[in-house]
């Protein structure tokens, strides 16, 4: 099991335990012990990761044809034009994106610890001793994100923490925020053990 | 005959026998139960009938003016305390005449009983047998007919009764006078009551529920139970009967029920609609809860397959295999957790 590595003393957590030795055992929805089924803390893996970016992409893609079809309704109004007849230059569509994106990702992650994505995926960014992550900090690892085109995230793989690269440069971690009373009643099989 | 010696409760006269001391104080008992009972009855009788008009006279009030008010009340009162029988002296000589009757039969028997041993001698001599075997004979056939004539008489009387219980509860007449009470009594209270149940009610919706509940146990349920059981099982044997019954039903009772109710719903609802916004609400949560739970727990499968897959090819322990040594994100102190940075 895969936790937060803290600065300061490590603490035993009796209710995060999966004794090694244990028989290996499937265990479906409220069968499932308080243990196991408390995933609270643990750092999360590759799967959650890319599919809460998933979510946060199509959010993004909304976010920015609204406002993209909001800065044409502004420019118009402002010009006395029909709405629909404006386009903007190319240059300032292009624009649009990424400053949603730097606006987006680090307001979520300062705030709320998490984006869109990240919370219905029941996430959290944080810094390796559970504090919240700064603003500057969330800048910072958005640009290191997007520098290394997100190739860094299959780090998450390898890491015993799993990180990607730009969670090791700006050094912060990302983890399982979400507990019992979001799980089904019809939870598919988890194996603690393989 | 019928003069007492003593004062009325003394038991009667001195030269009674003492049998008929016990005979007098069962005649009393009897006749005082009687005297109790009926005057009971009468003063329930009399009660009723003041309650009911009290009744009517407060309803039809509501609805006048006070002074019509009054008038009922004045009248009420006079009902209450008009009846001035003349019951008591009849009663009382029908009672002076059981007594002296009675102490006619005591004397009769002591007469008797005083000549009895001087008959009884001549009686049994062997010269009368004849005589004393055509009166005993006599006598056997008197109670022979006695007992005879006694069935047919309880058979008469029971036929009697029955074919009386059936005329008056056919009669018109019975139905006039109960239709008849039930204008005169029950519709002003009906009139009056109802009304302001239902207002009662509207302002305490809560009420309704266990009156509800006892119509459904009280009206419906002995149908539903035994009825509809009955009628569905007459109905096997006749399926071509189920569609226009089915359809009687909707007809007759659902669509009179919906085309009533309907209407009403969707004004309480267009009153409060925040009641069917949060029931909207609760469900939409509910079901994108469940489906995020979903999605996360299959995630997290998907991630420790990947972990163990890779410290396979990495030949490393798998990390869900590492001694946990981390406390979980609420295990660290408020001030840390929530510490943000500049």
């Amino acid at each position: 099991m895969t936790q937060i590595q803290p600065d300061r003393p490590a603490e035993p957590t009796p209710a995060a335990t999966v004794p090694p030795t244990a028989a290996p055992t499937v265990i479906h929805g409220a069968d499932a012990p308080p243990a196991l089924r408390a995933v609270r803390g643990r750092y999360a893996g590759i799967a959650s990761r890319i599919t809460a970016n998933s979510i946060d992409v199509a959010v993004i893609a909304l976010l920015t044809i609204g406002g993209v079809w909001f800065a044409e309704a502004t420019w118009a109004i402002l010009n006395l034009e029909p709405v629909n007849s404006v386009d903007l230059p190319p240059v300032v569509t292009a624009f649009i994106v990424p400053t949603m994106m730097f606006i987006y990702f680090p307001l979520g992650w300062t705030i709320f610890g998490k984006t869109a994505g990240k919370a219905i995926m029941g996430l959290r960014v944080v810094r390796p001793d559970g504090r919240r992550v700064g603003f500057i900090r969330a800048e910072l690892r958005l640009f290191f994100a997007l520098m290394l085109i997100f190739i860094g995230y299959w780090w998450i793989i390898v890491d015993h923490r799993r990180r990607a690269w730009h969670d090791l440069v700006v050094r912060t971690v990302v983890v399982y925020d979400w507990d019992d009373e979001h799980l089904p009643s019809d939870l598919p099989p988890v194996d603690p053990h393989g | 005959m019928g003069e007492r010696d003593g004062p009325p409760g003394d038991g009667g006269r001195a030269a009674d026998p003492p049998w008929s001391r016990s005979l007098r104080v069962t005649t009393r008992f009897a006749v005082g139960t009687v005297l109790a009972v009926g005057d009971h009855a009468a003063h329930v009788v009399r009660t009723a009938t003041e309650r009911a008009e009290g009744e009517v006279g407060a309803t039809t009030a509501l609805v006048r003016t006070d002074g019509a008010d009054r008038a009922v009340a004045t009248r009420s009162a006079d009902g209450a305390t008009g009846d001035a029988p003349d019951g008591p002296a009849l009663r009382a000589i029908v009672i002076g005449a059981l007594f002296a009757a009675e102490d006619r039969v005591v004397d009769l028997t002591m007469t008797v009983a005083r000549a009895t041993p001087l008959v009884a001698r001549p009686w049994n001599m062997a010269l009368m047998r004849p005589v004393r075997e055509r009166v005993d004979g006599a006598l056997r056939d008197l109670a022979e007919r006695g007992a005879a004539e006694e069935q047919v008489a309880r058979s008469t009387a029971s036929h009697a009764f029955d074919t009386t219980v059936e005329t008056v509860t056919a009669s018109p007449v019975i139905d006039d006078t109960v239709n008849e009470i039930v204008e005169r009594i029950i519709d002003p209270v009906l009139e009056m009551a109802v009304p302001k149940a239902l207002a009662d009610l509207q302002g305490k919706p809560e009420a309704l529920v266990p009156l509800v509940q006892s119509i459904v146990g009280q009206v419906l349920q002995p149908i539903l139970d035994e009825a509809l059981p009955e009628v569905i099982d007459q109905m096997k044997g006749q399926p071509e009967l189920l569609v226009p019954f089915i359809e009687s039903l909707v007809n007759e009772i659902i669509d009179p029920v919906l085309q009533m109710a309907l209407p009403k719903a969707i004004g309480y609802l267009n009153e409060d609609p925040t009641v069917v916004r949060d029931l909207v609400r609760d469900q939409s949560t509910g079901i994108a809860g469940e489906i995020a739970g979903t999605v996360r727990t299959r995630a997290v499968t998907v991630d420790d397959r990947i972990d163990r897959i890779a410290s396979r090819i990495l030949r490393r322990r798998p990390p869900s295999l590492e001694p946990p040594a981390d406390p979980p994100l609420d295990a660290l102190p408020p001030g840390r957790q929530d510490g943000g940075e500049a």
